[in-house]
């Protein structure tokens, strides 16, 4: 213990001397473990976000497929699909997008029946009143959209259709709690849905079927595809594979991007800690000279390499943390989105595991002190009369 | 005792103050890391315990649109919901293939083509007639 306590010491006094080059590389190493890790939280509280949602969601979607691409369904193959064991409800949606020339966006329309607001209205996920069927074009807009707009409840919207425009009046608002879902939606009533979106009375965008058992999807998917002939069944389990990696090749594809980072990184740190300089040498010849032994000055380089690992490895976690969940991740998340221009205001929830933060770690940390092996193995294995001597 | 073992033993004095003033250092800068590292988990946890009470609202959102597709692309109509226009999005996303969205670029694809033939709304100041 004596032993490591007085190596310790050495090592502080080693890195106070070279105190610039010890504080770029925590800073070097900082900057790269942050990149990693923000990279690494933006992914996971976006992927724990849809995890969460995907639950509430109908088990089944069954969409009309035309020449490989997804069309209307005729609203009646809901009746069909309802009658299959199994199936507690089945139900023809009206929704869709309309692009917005002056945002630059899409929004998206969805039609909903008076009534199925109660969940949202009692939550306050949603201030205002619900939809009156009786009364044509009432709608409640997403939070991102009403902002762009400047719209308020009691304003109206002019959407122009094929031959009329028509004229959506606000009387509910999605709050900013649930802006990743709604920023870019207005929902309306089924009939007007069907107007803005130009979809015949007879048909619809989808059928969403709710199961008894979530675990006969399979077999209810397949009559699905034996009844109604060319049509495309989403199972909602495996949508939640599918986003999962969605994020996982956006996130991979952004690590993989800084990679060349940390090489460039580890490269620095090889060629400052190999690059022993005249006075180092002679430090270590001195050393040698009193009676330090190869593991002494193998252990005291190996301190100094640690206490640089451990700062900067905290150092860039905390700006990680702070940069994604204080920040927003600006630029990160531009990368990471896509283009748009109705991004919602997101409130992102940490939802990183220990287990990935000490890969993490592992996955710089580790090379980076591994790296520093080498050069202080080297370091330690000078001959003390040619170090003190000044020959190399 | 001579006086060069007075300087030596002074000297020897001064370095094990400096050492001591160095643990002492690194002793605080730890402290400090530790309890950063604890306030993020801190933070972290009350961030969560938060969303646990605004949850329901977002459930009860997704419930209602029937989609748990996250807002994040309002100007591709592909890509607004992945799950349910493109199920296989994940897979448009090898390395090196092409991009189905302009993801990171500074300059925004031309939005002629994402709104070709749409026409533009207006909004009208309430109370309606």
């Amino acid at each position: 213990m004596k032993r490591h306590i007085a190596l310790l010491d050495y090592a502080l006094g080693a890195l106070k001397r070279r105190g610039r080059r010890n504080l770029a590389i925590v800073f070097g190493l900082a900057v790269v473990v942050g990149s990693f890790a923000a990279v690494l939280f933006l992914t996971d509280a976006l992927r724990a976000e849809f995890a969460r949602s995907i639950d509430v969601t109908p088990d089944l979607t069954v969409q009309r497929v035309v020449a490989g691409r997804p069309a209307l369904i005729e609203s009646s193959a809901s009746d069909g699909l309802r009658s299959l064991p199994g199936v507690r409800s089945a139900r023809a949606r009206i929704w869709g997008y309309l692009f917005i020339p002056s945002l630059e966006a899409n929004v998206t329309i969805v039609g909903r029946r008076e009534g199925e607001l109660g969940a949202a209205l009692a939550t306050g996920v949603v201030s205002g009143r619900d939809i009156d069927e009786a009364v044509p074009g009432e709608a409640i807009v997403g939070q991102a959209l009403a902002q762009r707009l400047g719209l308020h409840l009691g304003d109206g919207l002019a959407v122009p259709q094929a031959q009329e425009i028509r004229v959506l009046e606000v009387v509910g608002l999605f709050e900013g709690d649930s802006a990743i879902h709604t920023a870019d939606v207005i929902v309306v009533s089924e009939t007007d849905a069907r107007g803005l979106l130009s979809v015949p009375e007879d048909q619809a965008t989808d059928i969403a079927v709710a199961l008894t058992t979530p675990d006969e999807a399979g077999v209810v998917a397949n009559r699905a595809v034996q009844d109604l002939g060319s049509v495309r069944v989403l199972d909602k389990r495996l949508l939640r594979r599918t986003y999962e990696l969605t994020f996982d090749a956006r996130g991979g594809l952004l690590a993989a991007a800084l990679v060349p980072a940390l090489i460039a990184l580890l490269l620095l740190a090889w060629e400052r800690l190999t690059g022993l300089g005249e006075v180092e040498r002679r430090e270590i010849g001195v050393l040698k000279a009193i009676g330090w032994g190869i593991s002494d000055v193998l252990t005291a380089r190996m301190w100094e390499s640690a206490i640089i690992a451990v700062f900067g490895a905290a150092l860039g976690l905390v700006g990680a943390y702070l940069f994604v969940f204080v920040g927003g991740a600006p630029g990160l998340s531009a990368a990471l989105f896509g283009w748009s221009t109705l991004y919602p205001e997101l409130d992102l929830v940490p939802a990183v595991d220990a287990a990935q933060l000490a890969s993490l770690l592992g996955a710089v940390v580790v090379p980076f002190v591994a790296v520093s092996i080498v050069p202080a193995f080297q370091a330690a294995a000078i001959d003390p009369d040619r170090a003190m001597r000044g020959l190399r | 005792m001579t006086q060069a073992d007075e300087s030596t033993s002074a000297a020897a004095r001064r370095g094990l103050e400096r050492a001591r003033r160095r643990r002492g250092v690194l002793a605080a800068a730890s402290a400090t890391c530790v309890l950063c590292l604890v306030l993020v988990v801190v933070f972290a946890d009350r961030a969560r315990r938060a969303d646990e009470a605004s949850l329901p609202g977002r459930l009860a959102a997704v419930e209602l649109l029937g989609f748990a597709d996250l807002a994040l692309n309002s100007g591709a109509r592909w890509l607004r919901h992945p799950s349910q226009v493109e199920p296989a999005a994940a897979m448009a996303d090898l390395p090196a293939a092409l991009d189905s969205e302009p993801a990171g670029g500074a300059i925004a694809p031309p939005v002629q083509v994402l709104g070709a033939g749409a026409r533009d709304v207006e909004v009208v100041r309430g109370p309606l007639p």
